[in-house]
């Protein structure tokens, strides 16, 4: 079993907690035990507290910088963030790139969305993931050796890079 | 005499409290909510419930928002609402700072908004459907908190019903969105498809036999989040319990949806297992259990909310195996309108502790008076 919280390694401490009577499992790597015992961390099922993410991220008031970069749009820092349990504004996400993107690998496990997308704003967007999705259709096709069938997604495909191009 | 009609105790009450215009917002909020009905696929499954989490491109996020700026916020989203309607019809939005602490509990108690909403009134709200299967929350963790809600084991019906909803709200606003992230919200727990999917289930022969941990036990390695009745934190009375996805980015919802739904036939199954076991092996002494449940039901003149719950769950059960009578309310109705804001809004007056346990007895014995055959 994989680590429910980086959802990267191997998962080999098994943490029981009991609340309310109910005893609760949770399975971590070690690092993600370190830091989540650290934390005096308050386990219950489907809650991820602020202490977590700050455990996740080793933060801890001591030891944040006096200076700190603030997002552009809202102000808040990093640590205010961590703080919070919560970004700021949609910016945040850009002007926090890298500590949001580990962040948000440790609690979903590292995918790219790839559930829906908005109509107005995403029209465009939606070309291009069709693309993608006959792209692949089109290698397994050819892998299959379904040579006709191929031939009809390769068309497809075509058309649409016209469209997209002119 | 006639009996009553089912939905008549409601009724009376709200034609005691009826007058001048506060009338509107006191029948949209005591009607009986959608999902509190049952249908048949109302065994075990009480209700599935949908919610997407969106936000403004242009704006901070509600917590970091001054009270001026959520305001403009929210005027900006009734705007929107106004213009939408759910299957022809328009929703009403209630400002939450028009409301009296009573109503915002009679909300949070039907699930229509969240606690952390309640917490800091200005600039929030909810745009809800008149019989409740609709409930946009404004400003609460996130700018928008779609939510749908339907009775029973139905999560592709609850999943179209929030999707067509954001299809038409998305028409009119600039929503928070990058290609690989997603939709963006406040927490990063909920980014991706801003979807979360649960079901609220009644397990109570899985309690009975003791197998209710190692079933739940199981859960979390899974991706799903198990709560009480009443979310984060709170007790599973009644042995009710939510189960929901906790992965938001890296699935498309489809899979969410499919994911939690075999997760929840399994437990169903399990359940009805364990049904089948306690009637082949312990027939007599469940017989007993439910029909003590349905005695103290019937004649109890003081029931706490826990009490309440616990004989409720009991009683269901019975009802669920055949060997009890329907009661007049659903189980739904009776556990969440016998809840303390509820009961005190339906009688229009403040209740202490102890009038509460009185009234609570009174509400569920007229539920369970033995009906004459018609
Ligand atoms: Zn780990
Ligand atoms: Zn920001």
């Amino acid at each position: 079993m994989l680590c429910q919280n980086c959802h990267e390694r191997e998962a080999n401490v098994h943490i029981a907690k009991t609340v309310n009577g109910q005893t609760q499992n949770l399975y971590l790597c070690e690092q993600c035990a370190k830091k989540v015992q650290g934390a005096n961390f308050m386990f219950q099922p489907g809650l991820i507290v602020p202490d977590f993410l700050q455990a996740l991220f080793g933060f801890s008031p001591e030891s944040a910088p006096q200076q700190e970069q603030a997002c552009p749009r809202c102000g808040m820092t990093f640590s205010q963030i961590t703080r919070a349990g919560k970004l700021g504004c949609s910016v945040c996400y850009e002007a926090f790139g890298p500590q949001i993107e580990s962040l948000v690998r440790r609690i979903h496990g590292g995918g790219q969305h790839v559930g829906k997308i908005p109509g107005r704003k995403g029209a465009a967007l939606k070309g291009k993931v069709e693309l993608k999705r006959l792209k692949d259709e089109l290698q397994a096709l050819v892998r299959q050796e379904k040579f006709e069938e191929a031939a009809i997604t390769r068309d497809r495909i075509r058309q649409l890079e016209q469209g997209a191009g002119g | 005499m006639r009996k009553p009609p089912l939905h008549a105790i409601g009724s009376v009450s709200w034609n005691k409290v009826r007058g001048g215009e506060k009338m509107e917002r006191k029948d949209l909020l005591l009607r009986r909510s959608a999902w509190m009905e049952e249908t048949d696929r109302s065994t075990v499954v009480l209700s599935s419930r949908i919610r997407l989490a969106r936000n403004l491109e242009d704006m901070p996020f509600p917590h970091v928002m001054s009270a001026e700026l959520a305001q403009k916020v929210e005027e900006k989203l009734v705007r929107t609402l106004e213009t939408v309607t759910v299957e022809g019809e328009k929703l009403t939005y209630l400002s939450l700072g028009d409301l009296t602490p009573i109503e915002r509990q009679v909300l949070t108690e039907k699930h229509l908004i969240s606690p952390a909403l309640v917490n800091s009134p200005a600039g929030r709200g909810a745009a809800l459907a008149a019989d409740h299967r609709v409930a946009v929350m404004v400003n609460e963790e996130d700018h928008i908190r779609l939510q749908t809600l339907l009775p029973g084991n139905q999560l592709e019906e609850t999943f179209r019903l929030a999707d067509a909803l954001d299809d038409a709200l998305e028409e009119h606003l600039d929503y928070a969105y990058r290609e690989a992230q997603g939709y963006l919200t406040a927490c990063p727990t909920n980014v991706g498809t801003g979807l979360r999917a649960s079901v609220m289930v009644h397990l109570p022969a899985l309690a009975m036999t003791n197998r209710i941990q190692q079933v739940l036990g199981a859960l979390a390695p899974l991706g799903l989040a198990v709560r009480g009745l009443y979310g984060e934190g709170s007790q599973a009375f009644g042995h009710i319990f939510q189960l929901s996805n906790q992965i938001t980015l890296g699935k498309s919802e489809a899979d969410i949806l499919a994911h939690l739904g075999a997760v929840t036939g399994q437990i169903v199954e399990h359940e009805l297992q364990a049904r089948a076991a306690l009637q082949e092996h312990a027939l007599l002494a469940l017989e007993d259990k439910v029909w003590r449940a349905r005695g103290t039901l019937e004649k109890a003149r003081l029931l706490t909310s826990e009490d309440a719950m616990h004989l409720l769950s009991h009683d269901r059960l019975g009802v669920d195996m055949g060997i009890l009578p329907k009661p007049q309310r659903t189980f739904a109705s009776l556990l969440v309108e016998s809840h303390p804001g509820c009961l005190q809004y339906v009688l229009n007056k403040e209740l202490d502790a102890g009038q509460r346990d009185a009234e609570r007895a009174k509400f569920i014995r007229e539920a369970f008076v033995p009906q004459a055959d018609s």
